[in-house]
């Protein structure tokens, strides 16, 4: 563990002057050091935790046995360490097998559960040169992992902002680094997560944690308010009951579309008589500045001469083909219309009413990709592709064909034999 | 605060735990806002773009040592370290220095103007007046004057020096990370300085490049010895002259250099 400006080993990197931990160093924010074991009394090795660190303390601190980076607990980190700026913005696009029948009807299917893809586009803007330094050598340092052939390349670990405040593995491929100014310096990347799994119920990016979490009777919700209605609900006594006004195929995701804050009622809840909720309607207010290009199908005959002969084709010729942003919208808005989106999956349908001169009830869409850009505290926006359904199933029963296999070499921990 | 008049000699202005001999001040707070209309043109709302904003500028004249927090060029703001401060009963906790400028001209005291960009919360505070004010600041005798102030430095050929201005400027940029509303870093960029001497005559003509000049100011005390309160330098280039006359009158030349100056870095 020599002092030296490249630790043989650790990982190459067109970052200068990053040498070996060493105890009795004195570090400060931002240092990095690479860290494999020390020497105290005698030289111990670590190499299940061997890499290179990241000092995240706000004050400096002498190192010692006891905040080394092999210690829970300790200044040192080999996540994303630092919190991006506004601007930032994640986009979703979902990965389909998209099915065209006859008369202008399709069906889209999603090709796995991983379908939903997402990516972080962030930036940090106006960081010194000592955060921009370390910033980049975790993502140059996050390709040296991985070997050939089998791969297990490790991405970064990040929690990113709110409300998407959960932590994933994620990935880079390039990233830009500008320098304004002296002590000045702007980095932009996008993360990528391509396996984030769709069938969680739970939650996709947005955490469970972020919503209200499940409909209670007695709670008091307002506008954007995301609850889940389950029929299952554990009583005072701890009981677990199943509630009567129940129905299956009304379980989901629900958005408390009120204008003022209530006191929730089964009569005015989810499934009552006078709801304030919706789990199918895309009810949020649209911009003015919307456009519409509007591109109905037809066929064209090329006969002779650069002449040409076009017909009508079929049915559903006109289906819309929108993509409007949703500007300026509450962290409360955007995320119930995030959360709206990811929970319809990508292909999933919904019902929205167009504006006016397309204000159709009961028209189906869905959202096969969108984006939510943060500008500032309570300022998003939220751009949305909005594709026209041909046939409404939303009312639709749903039913499930899932075939459920069983690995036959499974053995579960309580199993002395596999099935 | 709201519902007071608070007399001038009662609206103290305090920096960095100085209080400051200002003989005007301003104070505004902005928010950078944009109206967001639905598909039938009603407000839903108006949407925040940035931090709130804040500006204090405020003239002083110089009685004792310069205080170098108010000069964009010292060390204190390499660090980063946002500056503290009150006026008339309203507390600020970052406030950044944004600019500095004064002119020498004969027979007059130098007036210092300075402007300073304010992020974070302001505290309004509703004590009493008497807690605003402090009367010994019109005890001080000394006073930076133009009598005895005087720039020195590369012969820029004028030779009856009448008068000069001096001025630093730099821009603030804020970065707000997400979920905050105040800054986590407010940078210093694009520090310049600027000078112009005023006199008989205009030098040699600038070419292409201009015309180096090494400058430097010596603020004195117009009763006090020969140290300095304080120094300022401009060691650029000459990039404009001008030459001027009236009927009845002499001929006044003019000259302005600027430099760009480095600022911010740290090595480590």
């Amino acid at each position: 563990m020599a002092n030296q400006s490249y630790v043989f080993g650790s990982g190459v990197t067109s970052i200068e002057g990053v040498n070996s931990f060493e105890i009795g160093n004195t570090y400060s924010q931002y240092d990095i050091v690479f860290f494999s074991g020390y020497t105290e009394s005698n030289t111990q090795y670590f190499p299940d935790v061997t890499g290179h660190y990241y000092y995240i303390g706000t004050s400096s601190q002498v190192s010692s046995s006891s905040n080394s980076p092999a210690t829970n607990g300790s200044n040192w980190t080999q996540k994303l360490f630092t919190e991006a700026s506004y601007g930032s913005m994640i986009s979703y696009q979902n990965m389909s097998y998209d099915i065209t029948f006859g008369d202008g009807y399709y069906n889209v299917q999603n090709k796995s559960e991983n379908s939903l893809q997402t990516k972080f586009d962030v930036t940090f803007n106006k960081r010194t040169d000592k955060q921009t330094r370390a910033l980049v050598h975790l993502l140059e340092d996050s390709f040296n992992k991985g070997e050939k052939p089998s791969g297990a390349y490790t991405g970064i670990y990040w929690t990113p902002f709110a409300p998407y405040n959960k932590e994933h593995e994620f990935y880079i491929q390039e990233f830009d680094r500008s320098f304004d100014y002296p002590n000045v310096n702007n980095t932009s990347f996008s993360l990528y997560r391509e396996d984030q799994s769709t069938i969680d119920w739970q939650e996709y990016f947005i955490p469970f944690d972020q919503t209200r979490g499940f409909f209670e009777e007695g709670a008091k919700y307002s506008l954007h308010d995301i609850v889940y209605l389950s029929g299952d609900y554990t009583d005072e006594e701890g009981n677990f009951t199943q509630n009567s006004l129940y129905k299956v195929q009304q379980s989901g995701w629900y958005y408390y579309t009120g204008a003022t804050e209530t006191t929730a009622t089964a009569d005015n809840g989810p499934i009552g008589d006078n709801s304030l909720w919706t789990n199918n309607e895309f009810y949020f207010d649209l911009n003015q500045g919307l456009s519409i290009k509007q591109a109905p199908r037809y066929i064209k005959h090329a006969v002779q001469n650069e002449y040409f002969i076009r017909a009508k084709d079929g049915l559903n010729i006109n289906l819309l083909n929108m993509t409007f942003t949703l500007q300026g919208r509450t962290d409360k808005e955007a995320k119930a219309i995030v959360h709206f989106l990811e929970h319809k999956k990508g292909s999933k349908q919904f019902n929205f009413t167009p504006p006016r001169p397309y204000n159709k009830k009961d028209l189906a869409f869905f959202c096969p990709k969108w984006s939510h850009k943060l500008n500032f505290k309570e300022n998003n926006d939220v751009e949305v592709n909005f594709i026209q359904f041909p046939i409404n199933l939303t009312a639709d029963a749903v039913s499930f064909t899932t075939l459920v296999t069983i690995d036959p070499y499974f053995r579960g921990s309580n199993q002395t034999q596999g099935l | 605060m709201a519902t007071k008049f608070i007399k001038y000699e009662k609206a103290l202005l305090t920096i960095a735990d100085t209080n400051i001999f200002a003989e005007s001040a301003e104070l505004g707070i902005e928010a950078s806002l944009s109206p967001v209309t639905n598909i039938t043109g009603s407000v839903l709302r108006y949407a925040p773009n940035g931090p709130v904003r804040g500006t204090l500028s405020f003239s002083h004249y110089c009685t004792g040592s310069f205080h170098d927090f108010l000069n964009p060029l010292t060390a204190i703001e390499h660090t980063g370290e946002p500056l503290q401060g009150n006026f008339a009963g309203v507390s600020f906790t970052q406030g950044y220095i944004k600019s500095l400028s004064f002119s020498v001209a004969p027979y007059s005291p130098i007036l210092f103007r300075s402007d300073i960009d304010i992020y974070g919360d302001l505290t309004v505070t509703d004590e009493l007046d008497d807690e605003y004010a402090d009367n010994t600041l019109r005890n001080q005798t000394g006073i930076a004057h133009g009598l005895r102030t005087y720039v020195a430095g590369t012969d820029v050929k004028i030779n009856k020096k009448v008068s000069f201005d001096y001025s630093v400027s730099c821009s603030r940029n804020p970065d707000v990370t997400i979920g905050n509303e105040v800054p986590s870093r407010v940078t210093k960029e694009n520090v310049r300085i600027n000078m112009s001497i005023a006199g008989e005559d205009f030098g040699d003509a600038i070419g292409i490049t201009g015309n180096y000049a090494g400058l430097k100011i010596n603020v004195l005390d117009v009763y006090g010895n020969n140290t300095a309160l304080a120094e300022f330098g401009c060691t650029g280039q000459i990039y404009s002259q001008n030459l001027s006359v009236t009927e009845g009158g002499y001929v006044d030349g003019t000259i302005s250099v600027s430099q760009e100056y480095l600022t911010g870095r740290v090595f480590y």
